[in-house]
């Protein structure tokens, strides 16, 4: 590659980072400074880190730090979600790609399906199943239909069909395992990086859904933080002055806090799942 | 272009392809259903049962059944044409410029992964990780000229205020740019990790044979990671074609000025949340799903007639 | 790869741990605990609410704090229609039109106030202000404040360019182009969505949303009432005297900072939550005047934007009267109000928050002989309707496309005559 070549790859990359990466340096710059600097100061400036706290302080005014029990909410709602996900996601996506077995095509097929079914028509049929069952305003109304991840099994099932060879569970069957040992010993533990997107992902979609728990949950105490903040900043006028009148100190650099604290586990789950795929998707069978 | 050769560098003979492997073994019922059934169970509860009923729903109006009345109703709606309209001027817009930026990063990274690989990575994600209300706080003042980084581009194409960009054409533009920069950086990483799957010796063979990078790209790392761009492509129109987020998100932060119902999608949500209209709402969501449908169709059968020929794969 | 596994193991253990922890937070059950009076009310109206709940120890009472967002209520609502069951008893509507679809026969749920509240606590509400919960003659909700709109000016830049706070339209005008002409970039008035549309045409009294009943809307962009609005701001429009430009727009707040802002006719709240917070106007400069009258009538008329309402439960059973009650103190307590941060439906009740705002140092002189003159002169005709966003997109597609584009307002109002008869229809009026 030449220099000019090299000169220009760069410039593109660093052209796009700074497409992509503005917004948000203007979101990280935001809670430092004053609503009035946001509109009449320079667009990147920094205004001081007092501003900040003050603008966390402010948040927490919002029913008594209610912000907190939301975050514990979504941690919960998220990470209990993730997991029951990938335990569905990782043996079924093994099973899709490594038997062949009646109802297989029809299992995949159907999952690309609901996947792509528009959550509007979903929102009736799953409130009254889970009013059937007596789970609405409960936790579980918004874990159990999160857990059930199609995405999450397709991307189990490339990765397993591309990755895991014949070869190497024939060689176990014939040392005498089971179906069942042969996945717990052969399948899982090639399926790392296909684990960490899962979770990534699956986490993705728990921590920022908002439309189940909007239907699900009517009590603000169990609401989820992207629900939560919806509530506080549309509440305030943060966003928009015409939206709310509270006597609260909720303006702009508060609700662009809230928005850092919603993203932040995003980016670290980000980080941690770029640690698994860093040596890429074929690490795993490399070894084995 | 100009470079194109009609023959395959020889260094992409010995692809040794990972061949889809049809699975050979009858599973054992029992270990088969104890791995894949919890997983369909989920799928009957909380997506075929829910469908079915969905399904039910549009042909129910007021307790009975009322045959095509709520399609009928979904079809007469002087609010479909607009929306559909807006929709689909997004999407041309939109998917393309979404698949050449996704495309053209995956690659311009992985030809030469370096340090800065990562945290390019997670940058180009970053837009994507700011949602609901704080993203109707950004996303607003990154259109206006005087309070965005981005202003002197903005006033560049004559913007002079949030309203103005939030307003006429120029609002399918602000739409799209911002479903690139929100939905690019998921799919990047993606398919960078498909390609960092390659197999390394068949891409050493084509340097070691002096394909240009150009040329490795186009005509061998491309093909093989066909079936990703496919999954990429069904899925963004899916998606592109159920956009909701982008202008819900914007329309929060100047109320007012884009119409609730600007997508077809935010129809079906209005049917379901002011108007509690769930007989429309599923009608039309499953016309949606439709749309999709027959999309992810025509790529799947694209992409199968590529792999029968694998010289006409470009 | 024993790690892995360990992993997998430690993740089902999370799951039980999780999903144990988690049930505690799933005590949200609503609506139908045995007398429990279920009361939603936004961020703003939580502590009037619990106060009341302290005040009254016989009664169960669960406040809970709702998001004001729109159609949140409508949706949650419609959900309790299919289960028959978690209907909240009150709740608290940020945004009073939703009150036309939560009244109407497909949601059935608010119960009319007729009987509940009596007709002299009625009459202490704002003249007009309960026409917004009227549906062929019953009262459906109680207006916790209104948004009656009044000409805010600058007073100092009046004084500045030395220019007469307006009496009449005609002379507001005057004084627009004027200004336009002699301080290039300074703004009269803002027309966009409910802002346009709620103050020059609300206050005009041109049908665009005259409720009759329940199912039937009277729509009328014909009338002199309108066209002679879209006669005032022809010319202001042309000459930039007026802004299509919406007042939550960032670009809005830089008007202000400049010092372009020299009148704005707008609601209350643009006192106490625009001019200061968002336009970051000094204070010591902002005046309110009483609307410009329209020619041939000597009373200032009042256009309205925004306000909340509170509504009961048709499904509250036993728990009416309780519901009804803690409606009726919220509304017209009159200490309680005195407080709240926007103008007080009640009459007496904005008596008093008044006293408060007189003294007020960010204004340049006493806003409330404005304001109440304004509360006591609504334009009648405006009501809540089921196609309110339809509303205020439709203007801004029609009328403030042509103010933007230097098109002719008059044969706008005929294109937005058309969209809001199909919104209307879409939301199953009858247009007459």
């Amino acid at each position: 590659m030449n220099a000019a070549s090299r000169g220009a790859r760069a410039l593109f990359l660093l052209g796009a980072a700074l497409f992509f990466g503005l917004p948000l340096l203007w979101l990280l710059l935001a809670p430092t400074r004053t609503a009035g600097d946001l509109t009449t100061g320079s667009p990147l400036g920094f205004g001081s880190l007092g501003n900040a706290a003050d603008a966390w302080a402010h948040l927490m005014s919002y029913n008594d730090g209610e912000i907190t029990l939301w975050i514990g909410n979504s941690v919960i709602y998220a990470a209990a979600s993730v997991v029951l996900a990938l335990l569905l996601c990782v043996p079924a996506g093994y099973a899709l790609a490594k038997h062949d077995f009646a109802g297989r095509r029809t299992l995949l097929t159907l999952s690309i399906v609901t996947m792509i079914l528009p959550p509007a028509a979903l929102v009736l049929p799953l409130y009254l199943e889970m009013s059937a069952v007596g789970l609405t305003g409960t936790v579980w109304a918004v874990i159990l239909p999160l857990s059930f991840y199609p995405f999450g099994v397709y991307l189990a099932f490339l990765h397993f069909q591309a990755n895991l060879p014949d070869s190497l569970l024939d060689a176990g069957r014939v040392d005498g395992a089971s179906e069942l040992r042969l996945f717990w010993s052969v399948g899982l533990p090639l399926a790392r990086p296909a684990i960490a997107l899962i979770a990534f992902f699956g986490f993705v979609r728990c921590w920022t859904d908002f439309f189940l728990p909007f239907v699900m949950l009517s009590d603000d105490r169990t609401f989820t933080l992207q629900l939560g903040l919806m509530s506080l900043l549309q509440s305030t006028g943060a966003v928009n002055n015409s939206s709310g009148f509270a006597d609260l100190d909720i303006h702009q650099p508060e609700a662009a806090l809230a928005g850092l604290v919603a993203c932040a586990p995003l980016l670290i789950g980000f980080v941690l799942a770029q640690r698994f795929l860093r040596t890429g998707l074929l690490a795993g069978s490399e070894k084995g | 272009m100009r470079t194109l050769t009609p023959t395959r560098p020889p260094a992409a003979e010995p692809v040794p392809r990972a061949q889809p492997r049809r699975p050979r073994h009858r599973g054992r019922g029992a270990a088969v259903w104890f791995l894949a059934g919890p997983y369909a169970a989920f799928l009957a509860v909380f997506g075929l049962a829910p469908a079915g009923y969905a399904l039910w729903t549009s042909f129910v109006h007021d307790g009975s059944f009322a045959g095509g009345r709520n399609w009928t109703a979904v079809l007469d709606d002087y609010r479909l044409g607009e929306a559909a309209q807006n929709v689909t001027t997004y999407l041309l817009i939109w998917l393309p410029v979404l698949l050449l930026t996704v495309l053209s990063l995956a690659f311009t990274l992985h030809a030469r992964p370096g340090r800065a690989t990562g945290a390019l990575q997670l940058v180009y994600y970053l837009p994507g990780a700011v949602t609901g209300s704080a993203a109707a706080l950004l996303w607003l003042f990154m259109v206006s000229p005087d309070s965005s980084p981005f202003g002197p581009l903005l006033r560049l194409l004559d913007v002079e205020n949030a309203t103005d960009a939030l307003s006429g054409g120029s609002l399918i533009a602000v739409l799209a740019v911002m479903g690139v920069a929100v939905h690019a950086g998921g799919w990047i990483v993606v398919l960078y990790g498909a390609l960092n799957a390659l197999p390394k010796d068949v891409l050493e063979a084509a340097q070691v044979d002096g394909a240009s990078a150009w040329r490795t790209m186009w005509h061998i790392k491309l093909p093989m990671v066909r079936t990703y761009v496919a999954f990429v492509l069904i899925s963004s129109f899916a998606s592109g074609s159920q956009v909701f987020v982008e202008p819900t998100v914007l329309s929060t932060g100047a109320p007012g000025q884009i119409s609730p119902t600007w997508s077809v999608n935010q129809l079906a949500y209005v049917y379901a949340t002011q108007d509690g209209d769930f007989g429309k709402a599923a009608a039309l969501s499953l016309a949606m799903l439709a749309v999709g449908l027959l999309a992810a169709w025509i790529v799947i059968a694209r992409t199968r007639m590529y792999a029968t020929d694998p010289t006409e794969a470009r | 790869m024993k790690r892995w596994r360990a992993a997998y193991l430690a993740a089902v253990a999370a799951l039980v741990l999780s999903g144990c922890g988690g049930t505690g937070g799933g005590s949200g059950k609503s609506g139908d605990g045995k007398g429990e009076l279920l009361v939603w009310v936004d961020n703003t109206r939580t502590p009037a609410a619990q106060q009341y709940k302290k005040a009254h120890p016989d009664q169960k009472i669960r406040v809970v704090t709702i998001p004001p967002e729109a159609g949140y209520v409508p949706t949650k609502v419609s959900l309790a229609n299919r289960t028959k069951s978690g209907w909240p008893d009150v709740v608290f509507l940020t945004n009073p039109a939703e009150a036309a679809t939560l009244a109407s026969d497909k949601f059935g749920y608010a119960a009319p106030l007729d009987d509940l509240v009596p007709k002299s606590v009625r009459d202490g509400f704002a003249p007009g202000s309960l026409d917004t919960c009227t549906f062929g003659g019953k009262t459906y909700c109680l207006r916790n404040d209104i948004a009656p709109t009044v000409l805010w000016y600058d007073a100092s830049l009046m004084k500045k360019y030395g220019y007469q706070v307006p009496k009449t339209w005609a002379e507001y005008q005057q004084t627009g182009l004027k200004a336009a002409k002699d301080h290039p970039g300074t703004i009269v008035g803002a027309i966009n969505g409910k802002y346009g549309a709620g103050t020059y045409f609300g206050s005009s009294g041109c049908p665009t949303r005259d409720t009759l009943s329940l199912t039937k809307v009277h729509i009328d962009l014909t009338q002199a009432s309108c066209t002679r609005v879209a006669g005032l701001l022809q010319p202001m429009a042309e000459e930039k005297a007026v802004t299509t430009v919406v007042p939550t727009d960032p670009a809005f707040a830089k008007l202000g900072a400049d010092d372009k802002i020299l009148m704005l006719p707008g609601p209350a709240w643009f006192g106490d939550f625009m001019f200061g917070p968002a336009f970051k106007i000094p204070k010591g400069r902002i005046a309110a005047a009483p609307m410009p009258t329209w020619p041939g009538e000597t009373k200032s008329y009042a256009g309205q934007v925004g306000g909340g309402a509170f509504l009961v439960s048709a499904h509250a059973g036993d728990r009416t009267e309780a519901a009804a009650d803690l409606v009726r103190w919220m509304t017209t307590d009159v200490n309680l109000q005195a407080k709240q941060p926007t103008y007080p439906a009640f009459t007496a009740a904005a008596e008093k928050w008044g006293e408060a705002k007189s003294e007020d140092p960010y204004y340049a002189s006493d806003p409330m002989p404005a304001l109440s003159e304004a509360a006591n002169a609504l334009r009648p005709g405006f009501g809540a309707v089921r196609f309110e966003a339809d509303w205020q997109t439709s203007f801004n597609d029609t009328v403030g496309k042509a103010a933007d584009s230097g098109g002719n307002l008059e044969k706008a109002l005929a294109s937005w005559q058309e969209k809001l008869d199909a919104a209307a229809k879409t939301g199953e009026y009858t247009v007459e």
